[in-house]
């Protein structure tokens, strides 16, 4: 996370200014990432604060907005979008800690085939992954169902993905599932890095290792855990491929957040509900952006 | 990995169980794409199923492979990942030397700028990029693809470059100024020799990103004129509402380049990813 350059006073940087020698290396790159973020944003404000009028588009204030959050659907996909950013960020974090844990362990031969391993779910392609849950899924043919029947967790398979108590948990384990490495990778780095003098010190002055554990290592990751944390929210606020691929946001709407609403009613021609449904995500993404931005400028 | 962070805290064998159901957990989905795919079809809907196939063959492939469009999506999915990783990479790699060997004012801010804007969810974006692209009639044109992937893949590729000419020791390229070598041929003898593998693992991972895009190929992609792999499969999914084996075959052509780019660049990548926050 740290460059390894420090941050020098703000007199040394503007001296190192004044010949603009960085000037061609960086400006293209940032013209055009500028461009390619703030046109974007910028036209989706225009559009979610317009409508097609009698006249042609037509400025209608914050009309979208009143009718977005008036439609029917919105408590569910509000309530459904609440529940998906708890459920795959919660699992994805303790999966992802434990697993750290576990791979940090001294008596663990070849580490790096066991993360190698672990890491799979998250370099697969999220298309074909959540093609293979939706098939691994399926309750007459799925291998899920059976699996479970056999081990005897289940007596009769479950319709995972037309239940509608089920299917947003069923759609959300596979979040956890490409996601979780993440987390572990960011906290194994971070348990390399625990300052071994201080362990060595509490030792010396009697601690046990769990009180090492918990007073030194735990402490020390929660710097680590704050960034994961938060781009895993931003991860799951905007999470399309797989519920799209596994469900479409059903049955019945049961497995819709609000990413998937700006799709379908794009999808349906509804342009301008369709941006302001995009602004609202982007608003929910930019605030845990925000933090992640403030966090990191604190380190560095 | 000498360390012994969480030592006797619990024992090695927990470690173990502890990692293997995790295995199982990661594996267990992959296996079954792969087995799938070379089933035939009898095996596929047989009840109770089986995990892996009993009689293997090809012939999901050979399905994907002659049969469907599979392979033009696939055709388009390169030229889309190939441009992406080639602007990215050019434009990328000299904003990684400027941030890297300047200070000025605003860098360390514009610098973090791009790695929040990795984080820009394409799913919001989806209006406006129709709006804009349909103007400029570019819907369905790998252009179009390409400059919306740019718009995650370039602050990414950016970041990464930055922390990768941050391990290259300066002082070579000062010795060379000092021989009385300019900038730029410092720049193209010293820095980006030294540079190089970095810059490979980083355009792997660029192209990934591109090869992996969903959402926003599927509103641009709508024929085989520039439809990319990610979009070719959910169709195909739905076209042969039934034919697993199929899916499965084509998934598993997807994947198998991603697997490889990721053993070979497993050091990489796993420092890029969590130098970056990225994916």
């Amino acid at each position: 996370m740290k460059r390894s350059t420090p941050r020098r006073g703000f007199l040394a940087r503007l001296r190192t200014d004044k010949d603009g020698e960085w000037a061609p290396f960086v400006l293209p790159a940032l013209f055009v990432s500028v461009l390619l973020t703030v046109y974007p944003v910028g036209s989706l404000v225009w559009t979610s604060l317009t409508n097609i009028g009698p006249d042609g588009v037509q400025f209608v204030g914050f009309a979208n907005y009143v009718e977005l959050f008036q439609m029917p659907r919105f408590a569910r996909i509000l309530g459904n979008t609440i529940v998906w950013t708890l459920l795959t960020t919660l699992g994805a974090l303790i999966l992802g800690c434990v697993a750290a844990v576990a791979l940090e362990h001294r008596a663990v031969v070849l580490p790096g085939v066991w993360r190698a391993i672990l890491l799979l779910p998250w370099i697969v392609p999220q298309v074909a992954s959540a093609t293979t849950w939706k098939w691994f899924y399926s309750s007459e043919f799925g291998m899920l169902n059976h699996m479970l029947m056999t081990v005897g967790i289940i007596d009769a398979p479950v319709a995972w993905l037309s239940s509608a108590l089920v299917v947003l948990p069923a759609v959300a384990l596979v979040q956890i599932w490409s996601t979780f490495p993440f987390v572990m990778l960011m906290v194994s780095a971070g348990l390399q890095s625990v300052d071994e003098s201080v362990l060595e010190a509490a030792r010396l002055s009697g601690a046990g290792p769990w009180q090492e554990f918990r007073d030194i290592v735990v402490p020390s990751l929660r710097g680590v855990l704050f960034i994961v944390s938060l781009v895993i929210v931003v991860w799951a606020l905007n999470s399309f491929t797989i519920i799209w691929v596994i469900t479409q946001g059903g049955p019945a709407g049961r497995s819709s957040i609000f990413s998937i609403y700006v799709y379908e009613s794009f999808r349906n021609f509804d342009l301008h509900r369709s941006a302001a449904a995009s602004v609202v995500l982007l608003v929910a993404s930019l605030i845990f952006a925000i933090a992640y931005m403030a966090r990191l400028r604190r380190q560095s | 990995m000498t360390f012994a962070r969480t030592r006797a805290v619990f024992s090695g064998f927990v470690a173990y169980a502890v990692l293997t159901a995790f295995a199982i957990f990661a594996l267990t989905p992959l296996v079954l794409m792969f087995a799938t795919a070379f089933k035939p079809s009898v095996e596929i809907f047989q009840i109770p199923p089986r995990l892996l196939p009993d009689q293997w063959t090809l012939g999901n492939f050979q399905t994907v492979l002659f049969e469907s469009d599979i392979p033009v999506y696939a055709l388009n999915s390169l030229v889309v990942g190939g441009g992406t990783t080639l602007v990215a990479l050019t434009l990328g790699c000299a904003a990684g030397y400027g941030f890297s060997r300047f200070r000025f004012t605003g860098s360390s801010f514009f610098l973090l700028a791009m790695l929040v804007g990795q984080l820009v969810p394409l799913a919001a974006l989806i209006v406006p990029f129709y709006l804009l692209f349909d103007g400029f009639r570019l819907i369905d044109t790998y252009g179009a693809l390409i400059i919306g992937h740019l718009t995650v893949v370039l602050p990414l590729v950016v970041w990464m470059a930055t922390s990768y000419i941050d391990t290259i020791p300066r002082e070579l390229e000062e010795a060379s100024i000092m021989d009385g070598a300019s900038r730029l041929g410092t720049l193209w003898r010293i820095t980006l020799p030294l540079a190089f593998p970095g810059m490979v693992a980083i355009g792997v991972f660029a192209f990934l990103n591109s090869w992996n895009e969903f959402v926003l190929a599927s509103i641009i992609g709508v024929t085989n004129a520039s439809r990319t792999l990610p979009v070719g499969l959910t169709e195909f999914a739905g076209m042969f509402t039934t034919d697993w084996g199929s899916t499965m075959a084509a998934s598993v052509l997807m994947t198998v380049p991603v697997l490889i780019a990721f053993l070979f660049f497993q050091k990489y990548f796993v420092k890029g990813l969590a130098a970056g926050a990225v994916k």
